[in-house]
Order: structure tokens, then C-alpha cells, then sequence
């Protein structure tokens, strides 16, 4: 098989970047931007959101404690401005870009936290037997596509970020 | 000249200065992020070369953790928030002596 040739969304021109998003998929990062931006201010209250917000000091609740104190919130307002990043059409400067990046990166993490991302085989063979069960009827095809859906948005995600660390001339 | 006795001020115990134990910063591996992502943000952040960012973004991936950076408490401090604003999930100890 030859080498899989996909387009790139996000390219540099000049010393701003554009991005090439087909309408739908600028919508999609609309409305994960528009779903998100509220749930930040209560992380708690979403368990996809953790990851938004890990821990400084997993073994030591008193330090853990300050941190969040004296850092949460800046976290919070800088996830919130790259998921605004996310409403932008372009062309971007490089500051606008990594903001973007990371926006695309936040919403990554919270679907990967929803589909239950282990990074090992096991994922793999969910989606074989979700492609198989979205073939039937019924609460288990509906389920299977839900999930099926979410895997091809976490996918368009990890290719965005692919892209912009491409355009951003690191790979 | 004066000859009223000098007052000796004996150091107060509160007072002894302990030598700061510099702290690490710590990235974690996780099933989400980009191989080519964590290597560009450890170039970003650090300004590591290619090749110091790829191996320690090897490192996390296959050992399940990697050092990044270590000094003062407040250093370590920035480099965990500025991770974290990357969505990578790095903590901070103390280093081990």
C-alpha cells in the first residue's frame, strides 16, 4: 500500500498561518468551544474535565490544595481563551496559532477522557465491534454510532493539532 | 569614642537559613497526546534541541514518566502551569537528594 496522502489544514503563509477548515469541521470545533467554555467553571462537575485540570502535587493535599487556590484560576481563564481561539477563522499569527493549538488540544483530551482512551489495542477492537454493532437496530447501534461518531471527531482533533504542529515547523 | 558595652545579638533559632532543596518538574505519559505535540512544547517551553526533545519525549512514552526541568520552588511552579496549559500532565517534588 502506498503512502495515505491527507490534507493539511493548517499551512504557513508568510509569517501568518491559515487555516483550511471545510465548514463542517469549523463547526464542530464551534460547538465542542461553545460546550466546553461553560463547564470550566466547575471541573467537577464533568469527569472529562479533569484532565483539564491535573494535579500539581497528586501526593500532598495540603500543597494540592494551594495550588489549585493560587493557580486555578489562571488556568481556567488562559483554557478559556484557546477555546475562544477556536471560534477564529484566520489567518493567525504565531500566538494565535498556538492558542488555537492548544484550544484543539483541551477539547482533545475531554472527548479522548469520553471515549475512554487507553492508547493500547483495546481501543482498536472497541471500535471494530462498535462498526460491526452500528450495522443493527436498536439502544446498542445507536450506541455503537455514538461512539463511532466521537472516534471520527477525536480523529479530525488529533490531525488539527498534527497539522499545527506541522505548520509550526517542529515535526 | 564611646565606652558603653556593644550589644551582641545572638541569632534567633527561628532565623537559620536551610539550604533550598531544588524541586523537579515532572511530565507524565497519557493515552491522548500527540507524540509530535509533547516533543514541540518540550522544544517550546525549554527550548530543548529536536533531538533532546524527542528522547525525552521517548522516555515519557515508554517509561511512563521524564524529568523536564528542575530549580527554585517558583521556577518549577511556572513550568507545571505553562505544561498544564499545554495539556500536559506534569507535577513537581522535591528533588531527591
Amino acid at each position: 500500500m502506498g503512502p495515505v496522502i491527507r490534507r493539511r489544514r493548517v499551512k504557513r503563509s508568510g509569517d501568518r498561518f491559515v487555516l483550511n477548515l471545510r465548514d463542517h469541521e469549523a463547526d464542530i470545533l464551534r460547538e465542542l468551544a461553545d460546550a466546553l467554555d461553560p463547564m470550566l467553571d466547575d471541573p467537577s462537575s464533568d469527569t472529562g474535565l479533569h484532565r483539564l485540570f491535573p494535579p500539581a502535587h497528586p501526593d500532598d493535599v495540603m500543597a494540592e490544595a494551594a495550588w489549585q487556590i493560587e493557580q486555578g484560576a489562571a488556568l481556567r481563564d488562559s483554557r478559556r481563551a484557546s477555546l475562544d481561539a477556536l471560534r477564529t477563522s484566520g489567518p493567525l499569527d504565531e500566538v494565535g496559532l498556538i492558542a488555537w493549538m492548544q484550544g484543539v488540544n483541551a477539547v482533545r483530551l475531554v472527548v479522548g477522557e469520553r471515549l475512554g482512551t487507553s492508547g493500547d489495542p483495546s481501543d482498536d477492537e472497541r471500535y471494530r465491534r462498535a462498526l460491526v454493532l452500528a450495522q443493527g437496530e436498536g439502544p446498542e447501534a445507536e450506541a455503537a454510532e455514538a461512539l463511532l461518531h466521537l472516534a471520527a471527531v477525536a480523529d479530525l482533533l488529533a490531525g488539527l493539532v498534527d497539522d499545527a504542529v506541522h505548520a509550526l515547523g517542529d515535526d | 569614642m564611646s565606652t558603653a558595652p556593644l550589644e551582641v545579638i545572638e541569632p534567633d533559632l527561628d532565623d537559620v537559613v536551610v539550604p533550598d532543596v531544588p524541586w523537579q518538574v515532572i511530565v507524565w505519559d497519557d493515552p491522548v497526546n500527540l507524540m509530535s505535540y509533547v516533543a514541540w512544547v518540550f522544544r517550546k517551553l525549554f527550548g530543548f534541541s529536536k533531538a533532546k526533545a524527542r528522547a525525552l519525549m521517548l522516555q515519557v512514552h515508554h517509561e511512563g514518566k521524564a524529568v523536564v526541568s528542575s530549580g527554585p520552588r517558583e521556577k518549577a511552579e511556572l513550568d507545571v502551569f505553562r505544561l498544564h496549559e499545554y495539556g500536559l500532565w506534569a507535577t513537581m517534588e522535591k528533588q531527591s537528594s
